[in-house]
């Protein structure tokens, strides 16, 4: 069986729940990127995070320690996507017996 | 208006093109179906003179008459690298044989081609977009989901052939289009059997000799298809209907012969195919059901039955023996081609049912038309199908004239004063009868 699920965004949904992990949908040049919302340092919420740009480059930071991440590079980390028109599916990982869940939420990683 | 006095209007291929376009096999055809020759295939000389070349087609304008002039012009490229005889020998067309691969022709073709594919498919880059970190386990949860929706997908020009008041005339007009890859089926895929590649080398070759009937000809895929157009009255030679392609059914064609031609489009071939072979099964079992409505008994459903029967082993082998171990052997890069494939291929799809169920739900009417004073005149003696880029008016002015808008179930004759009203996005040709003028423009809006 296959470790991912198959999520649908939605016109409206900005984020996914499965399970216990939330992940966030950004785009940049109509290229939408699924961001899996937990910083690598202590675990916070990546989606309330800002987004500046510095020395040519967009840095995502943590809204818990200030953390700083360039976007691009978690966009290619991310979870992998395809869109289609406006059709974005993705796949994050899963457990056996998860299910997912558009959420809608409050986003400041714009 | 002369092909050498027709305005430059595109980029650096104009002149590659107008080259190719004048070869003798290219040139004008008087009838509706071309016969006894693959080679002969008109290019309407001028409109392809008329392509915009640097500014790729869009989705929005994708089925449109310029759209079908690359596509025509990019299916001559490709099939001038495959080895077509004709079926009554050589002895007639020796002419047209030497034509059709002089080094000339292939020097062009080759020059032209990118610029060309770009035209007709560089939409695709940004219709389909992949990000994040791509594993084998997505790939796998992406073709199993693309492979379920589309197997249980509604089949509306299944549903349309059998509803409608002509249906005979709907299946031919679809076995046309299906006659593009059926009479020469497994062509593309042949272009990837060579140079050394591992074990998944060996997986295609598997599949590609059942399409060859494993060397017997008439197991042959195209050997059944040939035989199913035989059963419903159709002409079974390569290209006798040349003029009735849909845009969209030919780049459906093409686009196996880009990404096989392309060595680097590898990846990217092994999803597309690979999705289609698992789709194909139960997709043929409904045209058995839909062909069988529609001629009873009288047609030869064998090319559909084998399909659906061996079809169930290929899309196993190319998903389970092809896809999965190229994505584990080659990684993240490969894996992203195989995805664009799969979707590339259902976004082709989609557009190319829309285009065909659009074709079949049109039924020309005639009615009174006054000729379009500032429309384009016609010229007699030659015939050529185009797509109306805008909602037009065809005119007879004079004489009689026939609209073609499918393959078989004859014209629809119009007489002196009368004229038919075409939607924008439908292929049209017109026969001019003897001393006949026409003309087309833009439908009034009240006719609309």
């Amino acid at each position: 069986m296959s470790g991912r699920l198959r999520v649908r965004f939605g016109p409206g949904d900005n984020t996914v729940r499965v399970g216990d992990e939330l992940y966030f949908r950004i785009e940049r040049d109509a290229e939408v990127s699924v961001i899996h919302s937990r910083c690598p340092h202590r675990g916070g919420p990546l989606h309330l995070g800002t987004v500046s740009a510095r020395g040519g480059a967009e840095l995502l930071r943590c809204p818990w320690h200030g953390t700083e991440f360039p976007l691009a590079r978690l966009c290619a980390k991310g979870v992998p996507a395809v869109q289609v028109g406006g059709e974005v599916h993705a796949y994050p990982p899963a457990a056996p017996g998860d299910s997912a869940h558009s959420a809608h939420q409050i986003v400041f990683a714009k | 208006m002369t092909i050498s006095d027709a305005p430059a209007t595109a980029g650096p291929i104009t002149d590659t093109v107008r080259a190719f376009a004048q070869g003798a096999n290219y040139l004008p055809s008087p009838d509706p179906f071309i016969a006894k020759t693959p080679y002969h295939r008109p290019l309407d000389a001028r409109r392809l003179d008329a392509v915009p070349w640097p500014a790729p087609l869009e989705e929005q304008n994708w089925i449109s008459d310029p759209g079908l002039m690359a596509n025509r012009l990019l299916m001559n490229f490709y099939e001038s690298g495959a080895l077509f005889l004709p079926a009554d020998g050589l002895a007639r067309r020796q002419a047209e044989f030497e034509d059709f691969y002089s080094a000339e022709a292939l020097r062009n073709a080759e020059l032209a081609r990118p610029e060309a594919e770009r035209f007709v498919f560089g939409f695709l880059d940004s219709a389909v977009r992949l990000t994040g970190r791509w594993d084998t386990d997505a790939l796998e949860a992406h073709v199993t989901a693309a492979i379920s929706e589309t197997t249980s997908a509604d089949r509306p020009v299944l549903r349309a052939i059998e509803e409608s008041a002509e249906p005979k005339r709907a299946a031919e007009l679809m076995i046309a289009q299906m006659a593009l890859d059926g009479l020469t089926e497994a062509t593309a895929m042949s272009q990837n059997l060579g140079g050394a590649f591992g074990a998944e080398q060996s997986e295609l070759f598997k599949i590609f000799i059942d399409e060859f009937g494993y060397g017997v000809f008439d197991a042959k895929h195209s050997t059944l298809f040939a035989e199913l157009c035989r059963s419903v009255g159709m002409n079974d030679e390569p290209h006798h209907y040349w003029f009735f392609y849909l845009p969209s059914w030919i780049a459906g064609n093409n686009y196996f012969y880009k990404v096989t031609r392309s060595r680097t489009d590898f990846f990217r071939y092994i999803g597309g195919m690979a999705f289609l072979e698992a789709t194909f099964a139960p997709s043929f079992a409904a045209m058995t059901k839909t062909f069988r409505a529609v001629y009873g008994d009288a047609v030869d459903t064998r090319y559909f039955d084998e399909h659906a029967h061996i079809d169930e082993h290929h899309g196993r082998m190319a998903v389970y023996d092809l896809l999965l171990p190229l994505g584990r052997k080659h990684g993240a890069h490969a894996i992203k081609e195989m995805v664009r494939g799969i979707e590339e291929v259902r976004l082709l799809g989609r557009l190319g049912d829309e285009d065909l169920l659009a074709q079949i739900t049109w039924r020309p009417e005639a009615v009174q038309a006054a000729p379009g004073g500032e429309g384009e005149r016609l010229e007699p003696g030659r015939f050529e199908t185009r797509v109306a880029d805008r909602d037009t008016l065809v005119a007879v002015e004079s004489g009689t004239a026939g609209l073609h808008w499918t393959p078989t179930g004859g014209p629809l004759e119009l007489a002196a004063g009368q004229g038919v009203r075409v939607p924008r996005g439908r292929l049209y040709g017109v026969a001019l009868g003897e001393g006949a003028s026409a003309t087309l423009s833009a439908a009034p809006p009240a006719a609309r």
